[in-house]
């Protein structure tokens, strides 16, 4: 039965193959409806317009646009509408909220489509939406609080003031309360009307001592937000802006958008409904709460704030896809001066370090080190962590992947004591990396406090494992007893406990745990400087002559342990462990590039103190290990973080 | 009203961050049994690389003004040449015949403690102006406070200061705009970024220290220093009172109803620096400076003891007063 049907089933099947392109083309060949849509623009044509056309494009219709363009001029776009002949057009497109309400009181006869970046809650569109029977369309609903977790990368925000333009009794149109509980920020109301003048209300910011200031979603035009926003950045108070534009605005640090492709295309299927016959009553407006950001990095520097990789990457990846030549022309300029910026900055630190040093012939590096160890470390450990929500399945991950290129690291170089190339004496500079007193001040320079945390829970990962490893392999000096006397231990479980509560009661109460806090946030931002200076304390004292003893632990430091670390986070990806967003996954790229960083950092001080007491820093071996490493790493980690910027960030 | 007052907290942010920091040196030097905290090395660090990176960190970021400077600078001279008769009085009355004794009660500890204050309170622009107080009071601890205690002058003790060439610098990299190549931009912000990187350790370890050498401090020593620091921590913050209702009266530091906020916020700004300086304790440096000339260094010590354990008191009830009469005034 089935040998008889076969041959017809094949012969059926290649027909088909055969009529689909024919059936295509037929279609193709149709001819499409002619309509005309009239574009009402104030400002010139946006993504949001070359959005609607894309779409519209691919429709069953063959549209053709009739441009108004007003130039950014009111009394230019009135008169346009005043002299547009409606009834020539199928449908009027408008652009923005005040070419919208114009069009609305001016056009009767045909529907109109629109497109705004920002609904106010008082304006006359939404005010009258249930009577606004021509008009349907797309409008932007990004809630500023999509704004706070890029924001809290770069700036550290306890109290956020909302400039409030609104009519008595409104609120701004986001859940002050959801954030306030979600993120521990509290939110000062910032009343403005226009009789305010810029002192005036510079003044009430200064005196609610704000960390920023947020422009919710109207208030940009509304108000008189560009010279509030130039004052504030001369205060070194960022602002953070919901916006359409952010040209508009180019004194705020940060602004939020709604996607602009998602808006014109949300508007165009209302569009094409239209077209297809529907009446405006019968479309429903639509909504846009997807965001995209864009830092200002000259606002950035202006208010000496560094920014951190993660959100420069962020904005670039936010861009359209590009071909480029090769993966590191995709860094950006911006990323490329953030990298150099923080290696350039650890070199010169670590240089002061070494003058340091040699005017004290190197007898107190145990100032520095009791300095760190007792105050400065465990000060940055809690102020990096007590407000970073803690993910257990992000620190399994890490643990997991830290763990796993230890352990490769340390066969391989196993295996190099096995074929003579590596001595057993210098294993544990070739496997431990500095992962402290390098990694914790490197991670601030490029990814800000959340890069410090991570960077936290590598250290103490990382010094587990060579402390487990010691105690395994009967090294006297290397135990889990040594591990458990570790003050930041214990410091960073106090941080990840309070961070976990619930936050405090406003007030009184919150306010002296963040005066309190304060003063720990101060001393932990002077571990950055003062673990690169005890890095450097002792480089002086090594001879270059020893350099070559440590070819062989070196190249495993540099080069085979970031390479093992980028290859499982791939895999990792890969496996779908990891998700690809952009935007709500900033954490996990982050946990990813402190990974690969931590990995190819230089040999640490800290384990060959452990590990050879006694001897530290004269052993040939070691010393050549340390040097090799400590001057190599200037180009490798560079290279690294090119790899990090292309590849993890991407 | 919650568990701590408004008019407490706007004091408190001043002092309590300081205070924590201060402790934990305290703690350290407790902790500390072998002094393994070598004191030498963390003098030179913080006097040759981290107060001169702090210092031109914070002038380089933000326009010179010199009426500011002048301002600024003049009320720090007036109010050293007013308390060396008092200090001078206050020598024959206790009959000590070393002019050491008068340093701790004439200059005052504008590095260590001031300058965190005026941080956390005032933010960068406060953290500028004191600055410019710092150094002025520094040029003449230098010059007249070394001809005091050696009878030579110490300008060439000045000279050296790393601070003064950080400032020099900072006001000229504020004031001179060159019309530099992009490139010579990117590395200029690049080595001005290793210094802001090297300046955030300056103030936190500032502190520690001081309170790793409060807690090695001989208590029973305090009784030689009660007068001399009360007079310093007391009568100090009263003529700063006295020399800014002057300045008013005279329409020098202009207030009013019709004054723009943001001009009348910088003058309120300048106004509390000078009393929160002149609340100051005495300087430690004045203290190394009786030691190295050997002009009355235990009444130094001591006064500079009293005065700062008294400064956990005198200095919160003056940022008080600045407040209430100053900025609200």
């Amino acid at each position: 039965m089935s040998a008889t049907y076969l041959p017809m089933l094949r012969i059926m099947l290649l027909l088909a193959v055969c009529l689909t392109p024919l059936s295509a083309e037929a279609k193709q060949g149709q001819e499409k409806a002619a309509r005309s849509v009239a574009m009402i623009l104030f400002k010139g044509e946006s993504g949001v317009e070359k959005s609607f056309r894309g779409t519209l494009a691919r429709s069953e219709f063959d549209i053709h646009y009739a441009t108004f363009d007003a130039d950014g001029s009111v009394a230019r776009m009135k008169k346009n509408l005043e002299q547009l002949d409606a009834s020539k057009y199928d449908l009027i497109y408008t652009s923005g909220t005040l070419a919208t309400e114009a069009a609305l009181q001016l056009i009767r006869e045909r529907p109109v489509v629109f497109t705004i970046d920002a609904l106010r809650s008082d304006s006359s569109l939404q005010k009258n939406r249930s009577s606004s029977r021509n008009a349907t369309g797309a409008f932007g609903a990004v809630s500023p609080e999509t704004g706070f977790g890029p924001l809290s990368r770069i700036v550290r925000l306890r109290k956020v003031g909302v400039i409030n333009y609104y009519p008595a009794g409104a609120r701004p149109e986001f859940d002050l309360k959801k954030a306030q509980e979600r993120f521990g920020i509290r939110f000062i109301d910032l009343p403005v009307s226009e009789s305010d003048s810029v002192p005036a209300i510079l003044k009430r910011v200064a005196d609610a001592r704000v960390d920023s200031v947020l422009f919710p979603s109207g208030t940009v035009a509304a108000t008189n937000a560009e010279a509030i926003m130039a004052g504030l950045a001369k205060r070194r108070t960022p602002s953070i802006v919901v916006t359409g534009d952010s040209a508009s605005c180019p004194h705020a640090l940060l602004c939020l958008m709604p996607d602009s492709g998602e808006l014109g295309r949300r508007a165009a299927q209302n569009a094409l409904a239209l077209l297809r016959g529907d009446r405006p009553g019968q479309v429903p407006w639509q909504s846009v709460g997807t965001a995209v950001m864009d830092v200002n990095p000259r606002v950035a520097d202006r208010m000496g704030i560094s920014l951190p990789l993660q959100v420069a990457a962020l904005c670039q990846g936010q861009e359209p896809a590009e071909k480029h030549a090769h993966f590191l022309a995709s860094v950006s300029k911006a990323e490329l001066l953030i990298m150099l910026r923080a290696l350039a900055c650890m070199v010169l630190v670590v240089t002061v370090g070494v003058v340091i040093g040699r005017w004290d012939d190197w007898l107190h590096q145990q100032a520095l080190i009791k300095l760190n160890d007792c105050i400065f470390l465990p000060c940055l450990v809690f102020f990096a962590l007590h407000r970073h929500t803690f993910d257990l399945g992000e620190f399994v991950q890490m643990g997991g992947a830290v763990t796993a290129v230890v352990t490769i690291l340390g066969l391989i170089a196993l295996s190099l004591n096995g074929l003579k190339s590596l001595p057993r004496e210098r294993l544990i500079a070739a496997v431990s990396m500095t992962s402290g007193t390098v990694l914790l001040p490197l991670a601030y320079l490029l990814f800000g406090v959340e890069g410090v945390a991570k960077a936290v829970y590598f250290h103490l990962l990382a010094l587990f494992l060579y402390h487990a490893f010691g105690s395994c392999s009967g090294n006297t000096h290397l135990s889990l007893r040594q591990f458990f006397k570790i003050p930041s231990l214990y410091v960073a479980a106090l941080a990840v406990a309070l961070g976990a509560l619930p936050q405090p009661a406003p007030g009184g109460v919150q306010e002296f745990a963040w005066l309190s806090e304060k003063g720990v946030e101060m001393t932990g931002m002077g571990a950055i400087p003062l673990l690169l200076l005890s890095f450097g304390y002792p480089l002086g004292a090594l001879r270059f002559s020893t350099i070559r003893l440590g070819l062989a632990g070196g190249w495993l430091r540099l080069i085979v342990s970031p390479a093992l670390a980028l290859a499982v986070v791939l895999l990792l990806r890969g496996s779908g462990w990891i998700p690809g967003d952009l935007l709500p996954n900033a954490g996990l790229r982050t946990s990813e590039a402190i990974l690969v960083l931590g990995a190819a950092m230089p040999t640490s001080h800290y384990a060959l103190r452990l590990g050879i007491p006694g001897r530290y820093p004269h052993g040939d071996g070691e010393s050549g290990t340390i040097l090799l490493t400590a001057v190599g790493a200037v180009f490798t980690v560079g290279a690294v973080l090119m790899l990090i910027a292309a590849f993890v960030l991407r | 009203m919650g568990v701590i007052s408004k008019e407490l907290l706007l004091v408190i942010p001043g002092v309590l961050p300081s205070l924590t920091i201060a402790l934990m040196g305290v703690m350290l030097g407790k902790i500390d049994i072998n002094r393994e905290v070598n004191h030498k090395t963390i003098s030179n660090m913080v006097y040759y690389f981290l107060t001169p990176c702090m210092v031109f960190s914070t002038l380089h970021q933000r326009d010179f003004d010199f009426k500011e400077f002048a301002t600024i600078g003049g009320a720090a001279l007036l109010l050293i040449v007013a308390m060396t008769p008092i200090a001078f009085s206050a020598k024959r009355l206790a009959k000590i015949k070393e002019n050491g004794y008068c340093l701790p009660i004439i200059f005052m500890n504008t590095g260590n403690i001031s300058l965190p204050i005026a941080l956390l309170l005032f933010g960068t622009e406060g953290l500028a102006k004191a600055i410019m107080f710092h150094m002025v009071n520094i040029l003449v601890l230098y010059s007249f406070g070394v001809y005091l205690v050696s009878g030579k002058s110490g300008i060439g003790q000045f000279l050296r200061i790393p601070a003064l060439y950080a400032t020099v610098l900072g006001i000229l990299v504020a004031k001179v705009s060159l019309p530099l190549p992009p490139l010579v931009q990117d590395v200029c912000s690049i080595a001005e970024r290793g210094i802001d990187v090297l300046a955030l350790a300056a103030i936190p370890l500032l502190i520690v220290d001081l309170g790793y050498s409060m807690s090695q401090a001989d208590l029973s020593q305090l009784r030689n220093g009660v007068t001399g620091a009360y007079l310093r921590v007391l009568l100090g913050p009263v003529l700063a009172l006295a020399l800014i209702y002057c300045g008013r009266v005279l329409g020098l530091l202009p207030i009013g109803p019709g004054l723009d906020p943001a001009t009348a916020l910088w003058y309120r700004t300048t106004e509390a620096i000078i009393v929160l300086n002149a609340a100051m304790p005495g300087p430690i440096m004045a203290y190394l400076l009786n030691v190295k000339f050997e002009n009355c260094p235990k009444q130094a010590a001591s006064m500079l003891m009293v005065g700062t354990l008294a400064g956990i008191v005198t200095v919160p009830f003056f940022l008080y007063v600045i407040k209430h009469f100053i900025l609200t005034g």
